[in-house]
């Protein structure tokens, strides 16, 4: 038989409900400044109460429907009290289920919150202690209570008169509300314990990487010495196109002035944070498992230099920037006659292609001379007029096949120009005939015979094989003829009075090769 | 001195996600394996990009190595130049005997001879329908011809020195057919020259790599319609293959609108890669930056540049600013550094 006893000072769900605040975000005393009234602890406590209470408003209402069905003054069947009986049970176990979910979520932001706040005191406020002690207050409300027992009256306990049905549908009810009150306690005070683990980890972790902090950035310091040398700001790529016009102590007189005018809004702060909790990649920032002070360092430094970044404008402020002091001009044009010396080296070798009209070069770029019209006035000073790469007129005379070659920072000896490759392409043919007195006829013999590997996509009547032939034939002739370059003569022959009559072209009988 | 990396991804923080890049729609393809690493890269970096940029792209890759499949994004468009077993391509069909006439006399243990760039040519002409059938539904995607699209832009990226350079004739080809529907595109040729420090062999396989090179580079010389010695052959700009099952497919020129010739800076896949993906990406990118300023240049060259001697060109200005990343944390660095010594 369910026992039917009023108790005092119960707490009372739907009472709560009414006092307790509803925030939009119920861990938002973890960020509020230390300047907050005395009565930080208890607010932060309604808050954390609060939330649950809003998660079960609906439970709340669902039961209060329940009890509403069983009227006092209305007949009740053993069907009905049955039902009662299981809806009660039933939302009493979906309250119970939303706590946690509530308090697994409320456990989650803590964390994010705290991590937050630890870079972001750790960029901005390093000298001040964490903000937590006044959290530590709230450990006096971590309560854990023995869930009370919600009676499961039958029917006959129900059957009975309107005014006894009352009393115990109200007490029914007030079980009811009392259970979910202390559900809420209770999770709330789970919150609250793991609360204050994560600001005991916090407090401890935050004087450790203080000190360190502190250590590395003196005099004698890691990082103090990272800044300080001017070898650290001394960068190179793997690329060698690319010059870098910062440098040393150059790069770092240039730093001081972007910092000199660097302003980090709350925003700005907070996206830092953010990036660097992304890239963490769920690692803490405190703990006994943190990460690594120097890495913590490195992925602070990296977010941060996005906003620096983002501070000065590369199109158009980052040159004026960096042309300051009264050799400033001299000293870039001198970077630039460096890098555009290099690249000439290499365009007069590749003009030896441009004899053959194959290709050009391409300029050299220099970190922060993104100003076309300074990039085209000094290629103009150094190179004289920029020919490009025109290679072969077409019948139109419309240029149709322009060729540009990227070519800056290459090595010399890497070059393969025009003349290597046909060299290596006559090689490919008539390396098995080295030594033979072939005629003309017989080479051209050969190449028909080879040549459907190599142009294996167009028909031996209706494709452009002749033409390529004819093409090579001229090639080949050019180069026979050019008074520097004997590889070939010594290696193959030389043509001969009878080298100069036309040839049939492979494939096609009516074709004749060009002489 | 500190070394940086260039991985675009991670070097390019400052990327603005609102900063309109391309405006000309663009389809890259990659032909062979390097190319397709190089346009893989490319993809990755454009994942970046705001949403209105990446509907303007679409990428393509080929290539006659089936594990390349493996090596791109699962959602891109891969066309695997393969062939159908050696036995079964000893019929009398136009499109393979025309091309290969020697084939009646291979035998099964010469199947290699087909090899590099026959091979891939070879089955750039089996799969000509699956190109077209590729070139045709990309085109349509970022392109919406009830959109009132029409122009875009195609950059073919090969490896001359590769054996899949083989197919860029079919691939013109195509491309020439797919140009003469509704739709007009200006074709990029993008071609990394062989160097002989990242042969694997550079005592055999770079002068082979050198003999493909010229050869394709004779090609796409002729199919501009140049004219060479008596011009018996030379001078046309239009060209005829025979693709499976038996089609003739007549290809009207002009094929292309400029190629450029690319070169690593240095010995190495990475930089290789890193590099040609970045002049890729500024030109792919016409309305922000360098690619903004090159084809500006372009377009004023290709309009003044009547005769050889007026040809003027802008040259390809990589704006490089990777270097600054290094500068700028090191500045963040001493932001931090200045905090905690003066706080502290």
């Amino acid at each position: 038989m369910a026992r039917f006893k009023i108790r005092r000072n119960r707490p009372s769900f739907s009472e709560m409900s009414n006092v307790l605040p509803t925030p939009v975000d119920p861990l938002s005393f973890i960020q509020a400044t230390r300047q907050g009234n005395s009565g930080g602890a208890r607010e932060a406590y309604n808050q954390l109460l609060g939330s649950f209470h809003e998660v079960l408003a609906d439970v709340e209402r669902a039961i209060i429907s329940i009890f509403e069905r069983l009227r006092p003054d209305g007949n009740i069947s053993d069907r009905m009290a049955m039902e009662a009986n299981s809806d009660v049970r039933t939302e009493l176990a979906r309250a119970s289920t939303l706590a946690d979910v509530k308090r697994n979520e409320l456990i989650a932001g803590i964390s994010a919150k705290l991590q937050a706040m630890f870079l972001q005191n750790l960029i901005m406020a390093p000298e001040q202690d964490p903000p937590l002690r006044r959290l530590a207050q709230l450990a006096d409300r971590v309560v854990q209570r023995d869930m009370p027992v919600v009676s499961e009256p039958t029917h006959s306990e129900l059957d009975v008169s309107p005014n006894e049905r009352r009393k115990r549908l109200m007490k029914w009810q007030l079980e009811a509300d009392e259970w979910l009150e202390t559900l809420c306690l209770n999770r709330t005070g789970e919150v609250i314990a793991h609360l204050l683990e994560e600001v005991g980890d916090y407090s401890s972790s935050w004087t450790d990487t203080v000190n360190q902090l502190r250590r590395e950035s003196v005099g004698g310091g890691r990082l103090f010495r990272e800044v300080t040398d001017p070898e650290y700001w001394t960068f190179d790529n793997e690329d060698p196109t690319v010059k870098n016009l910062v440098t040393g102590v150059q790069a770092q007189d240039i730093a001081s002035r972007i910092l000199n005018r660097f302003q980090l809004s709350n925003m700005e702060l907070m996206d830092i944070c953010q990036t660097v909790h992304q890239s963490l990649g769920g690692k803490p920032v405190y703990g006994s498992d943190r990460v690594d002070i120097q890495e913590l360092e490195n992925l602070m430094a990296e977010a941060l230099a996005i906003k620096i970044r983002e501070t000065v404008a590369i199109e158009d402020g980052f040159l004026s920037l960096i042309s300051t002091g009264n050799r400033s001009g001299e000293e870039l044009g001198e970077l630039l006659v460096e890098m555009r010396m290099g690249a000439a080296a290499m365009e007069e070798k590749m003009w030896r292609v441009g004899e053959y009209r194959l290709g050009h070069v391409d300029s050299a770029a220099g970190v922060g001379i993104t100003s076309s019209a300074l990039h085209d006035s000094v290629l103009r000073g150094l190179g004289g007029g920029r020919k490009f790469a025109a290679v072969e007129g077409h019948p139109s005379n419309n240029h149709r096949f322009e060729v540009q070659m990227s070519t800056v920072g290459a090595s010399l000896s890497d070059l393969a120009i025009f003349r290597d490759m046909v060299n290596a392409w006559y090689s490919w043919h008539f390396e098995e005939r080295r030594g033979e007195n072939g005629n003309r006829g017989a080479r051209m013999e050969a190449i028909r015979k080879e040549s459907w590997k190599l142009y294996p996509d167009i028909g031996q009547n209706s494709g452009v094989r002749p033409a390529v032939i004819e093409l090579i034939d001229d090639d080949l002739r050019q180069i026979w003829n050019t008074s520097g370059d004997v590889a070939l003569r010594l290696a193959y022959g030389h043509l001969d009075e009878a080298d100069a009559e036309p040839v049939p072209a492979p494939g096609n009988g009516r074709a004749r090769l060009a002489n | 001195m500190v070394t940086l990396s260039t991985d675009l991804g991670m070097i390019r923080l400052n990327a603005n996600k609102n900063v309109q890049r391309v405006v000309s729609p663009s389809m890259v393809i990659g032909l062979g394996s390097t190319s397709c690493q190089i346009v893989r890269k490319l993809e990755a970096t454009s994942e970046n990009w705001g949403f209105e940029d990446r509907k303007n792209l679409a990428f393509l890759y080929m290539d006659t190595r089936e594990a390349t499949r493996g090596e791109i994004s699962r959602a891109a468009r891969f066309i695997p130049l393969v062939l159908p077993h050696f036995s079964n391509l000893r019929d009398m069909r136009p499109w393979i005997t025309e091309c290969v006439p020697e084939l009646k006399y291979l035998s099964l243990s010469r199947e290699g001879a087909l090899g590099t760039l026959a091979n891939a040519g070879v089955a750039g002409r089996f799969n000509y329908s699956d190109v077209r059938g590729h070139l045709d539904s990309t085109i349509e995607q970022i392109c919406p011809y009830y959109e009132g699209i029409t122009y875009l832009r195609i950059h073919v990226v090969a490896f001359l020195g590769g054996g899949t350079v083989g197919a860029l004739p079919v691939l013109m080809a195509a491309l020439s057919e797919v140009r003469g529907t509704a739709y007009n595109f200006s074709v990029v040729l993008h071609l990394l020259l062989p160097q002989r420090g990242m042969s694997r062999d550079p005592e055999t396989t770079y002068p082979l790599q050198l003999r493909n090179a010229y050869a394709i580079l004779q090609f796409l010389r002729s199919i501009t319609g140049v004219q060479a010695g008596r011009a018996e052959h030379t001078g046309s700009d239009t060209f005829t293959i025979t693709v499976y099952p038996d089609k003739r497919i007549e290809a009207i020129g002009p094929h292309f609108d400029v190629t450029l010739l690319h070169r690593s800076p240095k010995d190495s896949l990475p930089v290789q890669r890193n590099h040609i993906a970045r002049v890729l990406e500024d030109l792919v990118a016409d309305a922000w930056g360098t690619g903004q300023d090159w084809w500006a240049r372009f377009h004023e060259t290709m309009r003044e540049a009547n005769n050889q001697e007026d040809a003027r060109f802008g040259s390809i200005s990589s704006r490089e600013i990777g270097l600054l990343n290094g500068f700028f944390n090191q500045t963040a660095k001493q932001y931090l550094q200045n905090q905690w010594r003066s706080r502290l």
